[in-house]
């Protein structure tokens, strides 16, 4: 019997039922009954997954669009796959074994448009004589032959989207091997078993609670419960195997040509950064992405001149490609691997990586890149507990954390004045820090990026002087604020606008019934500061004030308007000091906090 | 990408598929786009049984990084049951002048991705890989045979199911310009084809050539169209040519009546014809078993298409079959009504219609949905849809109003119409019993009721979605008028059971809801925001363009009624609210007021959308009633605290 310790686990108590008055049988759509997976390695290398699940259908959404069908993805080059038993017992006891239609190879979707991975395929088991209160029973067996895999490791999550009454894991392996192994939230031991050459380890875990589909919420691996193993070290293997490709393609062949062209570091460009921003604009805008999880190519690259010759890439390879091309422009440039977890489970090899990305060293910062993930347009990482495992080079192996970065500003001063016309101009001084500042948009493009900066603020730019530094971009413009709009007989001016980052969260999504933690992404501060001269003859209705909520730890705002003679003085200030929170008093508290801040005193001064 | 997509592909199955949207455009260059068709030729050779053998020959110019990023790979679909594809050759002709020749052996024949309908469809990649600006593509490849098939011999596949007939339906319009597009024709001198050009102007000819007549259709500068919103689907308005050996449509009807007897799809069997009474205990009325075996069939057969074999396509499968699996899609669903409403006793056949565009009079098949039809005591025929209505309290769906459709019936049938469903089928009513103190806090219960589409808009959310995420929808419906709102108690019943119309009733508090400013209060009451925007469509126009070119759709008729009563703080009156609206037209009636009455402010909004499609000269009518709630909406009233 597992203990589940984490708090907000034990929240999962549903609460629902405390405004529904459903039956039972509402709780949830449906209910594994048994949920089983059997991992072994056998002695010449292969590996064999074996899988069983007993589901009950609760309710017509279950069976209409969630368990209809399965979907099996495998990779028939390197994998057999066998249906061992399709089974729907209906809820009068009638069996309905699937015929032999319900059995569709078809091509999975990531691989759509990606020749180099057309051979892959999706077995889809339809699930035939549903209805509620039927049982499914799907049994296969995928066995990947020796030499695929580098080693035996998986991570089970271990909390699904519906409860599983009972789940079993097994890794079977010979006895001569190692299995590293480790489950977080949750806490229980395997049972294990040695007998001939084999050893087998078995984790039994019953009355998993189910946990909710939320937005805001972190990646599931970081706070719900799991099960991690492994037969070595997942990040060493991967590094091997990057290795292994790179000795067999040197050079780009045919596509020398264009290379040395997109290459050539630009004239001028003493600190290179104007050619990595090309080079990494090239990938980015070049090349095709191709959504294969890392599974299905058995986490092996492709060389860098296929990827181009092909015009797509995994992730993997678009990183790959990148510091191919980097290097050619004697650019010092890595491939690595993200972890967004403790070093230790990392080194142990337990883990497998989150996403590869480029490391490349510019005026002594490290840089980190990657094509096809957004990072809010600026190469700096602001996502704390990051560390990356470097997959070449001299520091090949080790295992590094990032510098945190957690200045995350933005700051708006706006000297503004209105004239008679109710029209609203003037000097703004911009300051963008951190996750806030887009530095590539503005050295790609400092145009498209100021007028994208002022749609977002609801200003018009004018006339700007931009310094776009990796840590801060700062800009100095006239502004067009546009007009007072009319509200019956006042006239407003809203400031709710001035926000990069709270106007981006949708409070109405953080529901009072959350369960999930909050996930906001990354500690910000956003500061405004307004002056406006008004005309004698109109009339503010404010009068002046002063705000402030400081919760310990988390969060600090402060307001203050200050009223002068044809003068009004705005100051905002709101800082959340923790991107993530766990427990309902936490999340609503912050949930209370930034509503306290949208309180219309606090987001419009009105005159008349 | 670059999918040159059979376009029979898509209208020949019923999958249930609506067209896709193209990019609005407006000043024509051809540099402006990614990609230009240079060129785009195909030359069909018809033989006397139907066969048709089709060789296509494309030119496409790359113009942007973009544009050579979407054709690394061109893609080509079609049903190895009843048709056959070659790649014959294709060439990268490089701006530099120089030809490439992509081996042919590298071309991808594969297993098409697929959700939800899986009948083996497949396709062919041609993996061009790299490209550059001023690169142009070059493909030239072969098909014969159709996109379905019947219960034909083994060698005669890739004849039409209508044996000796054949038809096609040409688009002459694309996401990206072309500049010439010819279509080829070459049909014996017995057969004669019927054709027309719709929406537009077309170069036709036709010349004898041995014992062969041959058509040739030819247009130049073929512009993406400016799309409108909420605009018909561009098969409505868009050039094209239909051509058809078919007689008429009773022949097409007659012949879709055979395939099915044929076939024995709607044989019952001990099993469904005791389920069938078992479901018919104690059906009070005609109406009654109808809505009983229709709603059965909706709720109880999941939609989802395992493929038949050969004879997938206009055959429906076997009730036998539908009725052991619980699964099909449209026309197996409908199939599976027919078996079950004649072992009942009813007279019943399968119909065809096409979801979301209009069918022309050529007798080309213009048909991506199959349906049920019904003849009622008083010899009328009734249409029952049971894959658009699971939980929805129709038996015809009315988002389906206005839709052409065509009877399989013994002695033949004419194209049809479905009739216009009136608003009142589709209410939607909301009161607001509310109550604002001095300080702008709003207080109050919202009681909502909807019926028909509007029902099954609100309801088809829980029924689509997971129960965990029930409470917090509508929850959202206050807090995405402000996020300060506090659902004190919510309660929507069970969804499940559409028995009755739909309730759903909220109590909620929203501190500081209205602006105070001096001595006044500046509110909007809740009735004219946004709620429940499923069952509101309309509230999706923004009003603009202020012409339109094209006709345009909402999701459907409705009546929308909103009542809500506000008592205001003691001594307070109306200083200032939006001046009293009404209106009315072909397209929508509307009356939208304030009254005070005591210490009470009192909203009314009632307005009709009387259709689903709407001709473009109705479009003032229908924007009037549009924005005069979005005046309602976005004007607060002023009350005067004394």
């Amino acid at each position: 019997m597992s203990r589940i310790y984490f708090p907000l686990i034990l929240l999962i108590v549903f609460l629902i039922s405390s405004t529904q008055a459903f039956s039972e049988e509402y709780q949830h759509d449906a209910v594994y009954h048994e949920l089983k997976k059997e991992y072994k390695l056998n002695k010449d290398g292969s590996i064999e997954f074996h899988y069983y699940k007993k589901l009950e259908i609760k309710t017509y959404h279950a069976f209409h669009r969630l368990y209809g069908e399965t979907f099996i993805v495998y990779n028939p080059e390197h994998q057999d796959l066998t249906i061992n038993k399709s089974i729907t017992t209906m809820a009068d006891g009638t069996k309905v074994p699937a015929p032999d239609n319900a059995f569709n190879e078809v091509l999975p979707r990531q691989a759509k448009n990606a020749p180099a991975y057309n051979h892959l395929r999706e077995m889809v088991v339809t699930h035939t004589g549903l209805q509620k209160g039927a049982v499914i029973e799907l049994d296969y067996t995928i066995t990947s032959e020796a030499g695929f895999y580098p080693l035996l490791m998986n991570r089970e999550m271990l909390s699904k989207e519906i409860p599983v009454k009972n789940m079993e894991i097994k890794v079977d392996i010979p006895k001569d091997k190692t299995l590293n192994h480790q489950t977080t939230g949750i806490r229980t031991a395997p049972e294990i078993n040695e007998k001939d050459a084999r050893k087998q380890f078995t984790w039994k875990f019953s009355n998993l609670d189910a946990h909710p589909d939320e937005q805001y919420s972190p990646e599931p691996y970081q706070f719900l419960p799991m099960l991690e193993f492994s037969t070595g070290n997942i990040a060493k293997e991967m590094a091997d195997l990057n290795q292994q490709v790179k000795e067999t393609s040197e050079e780009f062949h045919s596509q020398m040509e264009e290379i040395r062209q997109i290459t050539e570091p630009l004239p001028g460009d003493s600190n290179k950064v104007k050619t990595i921003n090309q080079l990494y604009t090239f990938v980015k805008e070049n090349i095709n992405y191709y959504n294969i999880s890392p599974e299905h190519y058995a986490y092996k690259p492709r060389p860098a001149e296929k990827i181009l010759q092909s015009n797509g890439a995994t992730n993997l390879e678009a990183c790959r490609l990148l510091v191919k091309m980097l290097q050619y422009s004697d650019i010092d440039a890595n491939l690595v691997y993200a972890y967004s977890h403790s070093s230790s489970r990392a080194n142990n090899g337990l883990l497998s990586p989150a996403f590869p990305m480029v490391r490349v060293e510019h005026n002594r910062e490290n840089l980190f890149l990657n094509p096809f993930r957004h990072l809010a347009n600026n190469p700096l990482w602001h996502n704390s507990n990051l560390s990356v495992y470097y997959m070449d080079g001299v520091r090949a192996g080790h295992l590094l954390p990032v510098k945190k970065v957690r200045d995350n500003t933005f700051n708006l001063s706006l000297d503004l004045k209105l004239d008679k016309k109710d029209n609203i101009n003037g000097h703004a001084e911009i300051k963008l820090v951190g996750a806030f500042n887009p530095y590539y948009s503005f050295v790609l493009n400092q145009e498209k990026a100021l007028k994208k900066l002022g749609d977002q603020l609801g200003l018009e730019l004018s006339d700007a002087d931009v310094t776009s530094e990796l840590r801060k971009t700062t800009i100095q413009a006239k502004v067009d604020a546009g007009k007072l709009s009319e509200m019956a007989d006042l006239k407003s001016f809203s400031l709710d606008k001035f926000s990069l980052r709270t106007q981006e969260i949708n409070l109405s999504l953080i529901s009072d019934k959350r369960q999930n933690p909050l996930d906001l992404d990354f500690p910000f501060t956003e500061k405004l500061d307004i002056t406006l001269e008004i005309p004698s003859e109109t009339e503010l209705i404010r009068e002046s004030k002063y705000d402030h909520l400081h919760e310990t730890l988390y969060s600090l705002f402060n307001y203050k308007i200050n009223p002068g003679r044809n003068k009004v003085r705005v100051n905002r200030e709101l800082t959340i000091d923790e991107a993530r929170s766990s427990g309902e008093i936490k999340y609503t508290g912050i949930k209370n906090f930034m509503l306290h801040t949208k309180k219309q005193d606090h987001n419009q001064i009105l005159f008349e | 990408m670059r999918s040159l997509l059979l376009t029979i592909i898509m209208l020949a199955s019923f999958s249930c598929l609506t067209a896709e949207s193209s990019a609005d455009k407006s000043n024509y260059k051809y540099e402006d786009y990614d990609a230009v068709t240079v060129y785009d030729s195909t030359t069909v050779d018809v033989q006397s049984s139907g066969l048709s053998y089709v060789n296509i020959h494309k030119l496409i110019k790359i113009n942007t990084v973009k544009g050579a990023k979407q054709n690394h790979t061109i893609r080509f679909d079609y049903d190895p049951k009843s048709a056959y594809v070659r790649i014959d050759e294709a060439i990268i002709h490089r701006a530099s002048g120089e030809k490439e020749k992509i081996d042919t052996s590298l071309i991808k024949d594969y297993p098409a991705a697929a959700r939800m309908i899986y009948w083996g469809l497949r396709k062919k990649m041609i993996p061009v890989g790299r490209l550059n600006p001023g690169d142009k593509i070059e493909v030239k490849m072969f098909r014969k045979g159709f996109t379905y098939a019947l219960l034909q011999q083994k060698n005669d596949r890739y004849i039409p199911p209508m044996r000796g007939h054949y038809y096609d339906i040409v688009e002459f319009w694309s996401n990206d310009p072309i500049k010439e597009k010819v279509y080829k024709v070459s049909v014996p001198k017995d057969k004669p084809l019927q054709y027309e050009f719709y929406n537009g102007e077309v170069t036709a000819s036709s010349r004898f050539k041995n014992d062969h007549i041959v058509y040739t259709f030819s247009k130049k500068d073929i512009t993406p169209i400016k799309e409108e919103p909420h605009m018909v689907a561009h098969s409505n308005v868009a050039p094209k040519l239909l051509l058809s050996t078919t007689q008429d449509w009773e022949a097409k009807s007659i012949w879709f009546y055979n395939v099915n007897e044929d076939y024995g799809s709607f044989e019952t069997t001990p099993e469904i014809t005791q389920k069938t009474n078992e479901i018919l205990k104690g059906a009070e009325s005609e109406l009654d078993s109808l809505s009983r075996l229709t709603h059965w069939v909706a709720d109880e057969i999941r939609y989802s298409g395992i493929s038949m074999g050969e004879g997938e396509g206009y055959t429906l499968h076997k009730g036998k079959t539908i009725f052991r699996d619980r699964i099909g899609v449209c026309k197996d669903k409908a199939g599976m009504l027919i078996t079950m409403l004649r072992a009942a006793g009813f007279e019943s056949y399968a119909a065809m219609t096409m979801a979301g565009s209009r069918i022309e009079d050529i007798p080309a098949d213009q048909f991506n949905h199959s349906i049920t039809i019904v003849k009622l005591n008083d010899g009328s025929w009734k249409l029952l849809d049971p894959t658009w209505v699971p939980f929805v309290r129709e038996l015809w769906s009315s988002a389906e109003q206005q839709q052409n459709y065509l009877m399989g019936l013994p002695d033949g049938a004419d194209l049809k119409k479905t009739p216009i469903s009136d608003p009142e089928n589709h209410y939607f009513n909301l009161n607001l019993n509310t109550t604002l103190n001095r300080k702008g806090k709003l207080t109050g219960t919202l009681n909502l009721e909807a019926e028909g589409q509007s029902d099954a808009s609100i309801r088809r959310f829980f029924t689509h979605n997971t129960i965990n995420k029930w409470y917090a929808y509508v929850e959202r419906q206050i807090t995405n008028i402000d996020p300060r709102a506090n659902v004190k108690e919510l309660d929507f019943g069970n969804p499940y059971d559409y028995s009755d119309p739909i309730q759903i009733t909220i109590e909620f508090i929203i501190p500081d809801y209205a602006t105070k400013a001096d001595e006044k209060l500046y509110v909007k009451p809740i009735g004219t925001q946004p709620l429940f925007l499923k069952a509101n469509y309309h509230r999706k126009f923004s009003g603009k363009p202020e012409k339109r070119n094209f006709a345009f759709k909402d999701h459907c008729s409705r009546l929308v009624n909103i009542k809500e009563t506000m008592k205001l703080p003691a001594n307070a009156s109306i200083a200032n609210a939006p001046d009293e609206k009404e209106g009315q037209s072909s397209a929508a009636d509307y009356e939208l007021s304030y009254q005070q009455e005591n210490n009470t402010l009192v909203l009314n909004q009632e307005l009709a959308f009387k259709k689903r499609v709407y001709k473009a000269k109705e479009w003032p009518g229908f924007r009037k009633a549009v924005m005069a709630q979005k005046k309602f909406e976005n004007k607060p009233v002023v009350i005067t605290l004394k």
